[in-house]
C-alpha cells in the first residue's frame, strides 16, 4: 500500500515536472514578445491623444481612487503618488521608450518591467476608461516579468552571442504554460459569464451587441442583425468558440482549428465593435499555444526567404515569380 | 540568476508554489460570485491586484446593453446663450482605438451607481470651455438612451429618451 502511494506520488512528481518544467525553444515567447510590445507601443500612442484629459488633475478624473477605502487592497500605481502633469508626462515617455526596448529586446528584463509599472499605474490612476482588453495588457505585462523573452530574436541576444542570433535556446517552460493557462481561464469564464444572461441562452445577444449604436464601428449588414436565426448561429457559435478556447485548444490536434475560429471571432469583434486593443492583445497571446519547434520552423523559413530575396536582384525576383 | 533557480531542486520548490499561488489566484479572482469565490480570495485578492493579475472577462455579459447610449453636456455661457458639448469621437478606422476610453468612460459617468465621476465631469467641460475662449457658468449633463428591439422587430432601434442626470454652477458665476 505505502509502495503504491509512493508511486503515485513520483508520477504526480514527474508529470508537474514535466508539464512546467520540460526545458523549450525560446522562439515562443520571443514572437510573443515582439507581438505585444507592438500592441503596447500602439496602445501608449493612441493613449498620447487624450494623455491629460484622463490622467492631470484638472481631466476627467481628477485624482487617483481611495483604494483604502474602497477595500481594494494591494492596489497601487505611481500616478496615486505622483500627479502632476510633469509626472504623467514623464511615465508616458517612459512606458512608450519601455515598449520600444520590448519590441526590439534591448535590456529586455528591465523593459519589461518598466512596461508592467506604467501599464498598472495608467490603469490605476484612472479606471473609468480602460476595458477588458486594457486589463489583458497589465496582466500579459506581469507574466513577461517572469518570462525568458529577451533570450532569442533579441538586440539582447545580438549583443550576447551574434554568430548564434538564430538559435533559440531552451528554458524552462514554465512562463509559457501560465500564459496558456491564463488563456484557458479567460475564456471559460468568458462563456461562463455569459450563460447567465437570458439573451445569451435565448440566442439574441450578438444582435444587441452588433447594434449598439456608441460602440458600433464598422457597418454589419442589416441581414445579419435583423435575422434571428443568423442571430441565433452567431450568439451559440461565440459561446462554443469560447468554450472550445478554453478546453479543446489543450488537444493537439484539434488546438488548429480552434485557434483559428477564435482569431476570426476576434477579428469580427474588432471589425464590429469599438473594443480598442482587446482583439489584438487575445490574438498575440495564442501564439502561447504554437509549439517552440514549430514557431522556430516558421521563424527561420521566413528568414531564409528574406534572405533569398535580398540576395536577388530585383530583375532576378520578378523572373522567378513570372516563371 | 532565473536558469540557476530552475535547475536547482530548492528552486523548482520555490517556483512550484509560485505556481500554484498565482494559477490559485487567477482561477478564485474569475470564480462566479460565491462564499468559495469569497473565503479564497480574501487572502490572495491583495497579490492578484499587487501583481496586476485582476481581469474581468465578463465582456457583453450576463447580457450585451439592450440600449444605446450617448451623454451630452448642455453649457450655459455668462451672456445667457447655450451650447452643446460632446463626447470626443473619432474615424472608425484609426480613431476607434482612441475614442473606445472616452465611450467607456461615458457608461460609467452616466450610471447612477457612480456619482463621484459626475462634478469632475461638469468641471472638466468647463475648463474645455474656458479653453475655448468663452466663458460657461453652469454644465447640465444628459443621458440619452435609445432602446434596442429584439431582433427581427422594426424599428430596430426605438425613439431617444433625454434625461438630465446632473447640473453644475460654477462657483462665483453671475
Amino acid at each position: 500500500m505505502r509502495d503504491r502511494i509512493g508511486t503515485s506520488i513520483q508520477r504526480g512528481l514527474q508529470a508537474w515536472n514535466a508539464f512546467w518544467f520540460s526545458p523549450v525553444q525560446t522562439s515562443t515567447l520571443a514572437l510573443l514578445r515582439i507581438g505585444f510590445g507592438l500592441i503596447v507601443l500602439f496602445w501608449t500612442i493612441s493613449l498620447g491623444h487624450d494623455l491629460l484629459s484622463f490622467y492631470s488633475t484638472d481631466g476627467i478624473v481628477p485624482s487617483q481612487p481611495d483604494f483604502g477605502a474602497s477595500g481594494e487592497d494591494g492596489s497601487w500605481g505611481l500616478l496615486g503618488r505622483f500627479e502632476s502633469d510633469g509626472a504623467v508626462i514623464a511615465l508616458y515617455v517612459v512606458l512608450l521608450v519601455a515598449a520600444i526596448c520590448l519590441t526590439i529586446g534591448l535590456g529586455t528584463r528591465l523593459a519589461a518591467l518598466l512596461v508592467f509599472v506604467g501599464l498598472i499605474s495608467f490603469s490605476r490612476r484612472n479606471p473609468w476608461v480602460l476595458n477588458s482588453g486594457d486589463a489583458l495588457l497589465h496582466v500579459i505585462a506581469f507574466y513577461f516579468l517572469i518570462a525568458p523573452s529577451g533570450a532569442a530574436l533579441s538586440v539582447d541576444r545580438w549583443l550576447r552571442a551574434r554568430s548564434r542570433f538564430w538559435e533559440f535556446p531552451l528554458r524552462s517552460g514554465w512562463p509559457l504554460r501560465l500564459l496558456q493557462v491564463q488563456v484557458s481561464i479567460l475564456y471559460l469564464t468568458a462563456a461562463w459569464d455569459k450563460t447567465a444572461g437570458n439573451t445569451w441562452r435565448e440566442g439574441s445577444a450578438v444582435s444587441y451587441a452588433l447594434r449598439i449604436g456608441d460602440l458600433e464601428r464598422f457597418p454589419v449588414p442589416s441581414f445579419v442583425v435583423d435575422s434571428l436565426l443568423i442571430s441565433n448561429a452567431l450568439t451559440y457559435g461565440t459561446l462554443a468558440i469560447e468554450l472550445s478556447l478554453g478546453v479543446l485548444v489543450w488537444n493537439r490536434v484539434l488546438r488548429p482549428w480552434v485557434l483559428l475560429l477564435g482569431v476570426s471571432l476576434h477579428l469580427g469583434i474588432d471589425y464590429a465593435v469599438r473594443v480598442g486593443f482587446f482583439s489584438y492583445a487575445v490574438i498575440a497571446l495564442y501564439l502561447v499555444f504554437i509549439r517552440p519547434e514549430t514557431m522556430s520552423a516558421w521563424i527561420l523559413a521566413v528568414r531564409d526567404w528574406v534572405s533569398g530575396r535580398l540576395a536577388r536582384s530585383p530583375a532576378q525576383i520578378s523572373a522567378a515569380d513570372r516563371s | 540568476m532565473q536558469e540557476r533557480l530552475e535547475s536547482s531542486a530548492a528552486g523548482r520548490v520555490l517556483i512550484s508554489v509560485f505556481l500554484v499561488v498565482t494559477v490559485l489566484a487567477v482561477a478564485f479572482w474569475n470564480l462566479p460570485p460565491s462564499e468559495l469565490k469569497r473565503q479564497g480570495l480574501r487572502p490572495l485578492a491583495p497579490y492578484v491586484r499587487a501583481t496586476g493579475l485582476d481581469q474581468n472577462w465578463g465582456v457583453f455579459a450576463p447580457n450585451p446593453r439592450q440600449q444605446t447610449l450617448e451623454m451630452v453636456a448642455r453649457v450655459q455661457y455668462a451672456d445667457g446663450t447655450q451650447g452643446t458639448w460632446r463626447l470626443p469621437s473619432g474615424n472608425a478606422l484609426f480613431g476607434a482605438y482612441w475614442d473606445y476610453r472616452w465611450r467607456k468612460w461615458m457608461e460609467w459617468a452616466s450610471n447612477d451607481a457612480y456619482p463621484q465621476l459626475r462634478d469632475p465631469a461638469a468641471q472638466f467641460v468647463l475648463r474645455e470651455e474656458r479653453g475655448a475662449g468663452r466663458r460657461p457658468v453652469q454644465v447640465e449633463l444628459f443621458r440619452r438612451t435609445a432602446d434596442l428591439p429584439a431582433p427581427g422587430y422594426k424599428p430596430r432601434q426605438l425613439p431617444w429618451r433625454s434625461e438630465q442626470f446632473h447640473s453644475y454652477i460654477e462657483i462665483g458665476a453671475s
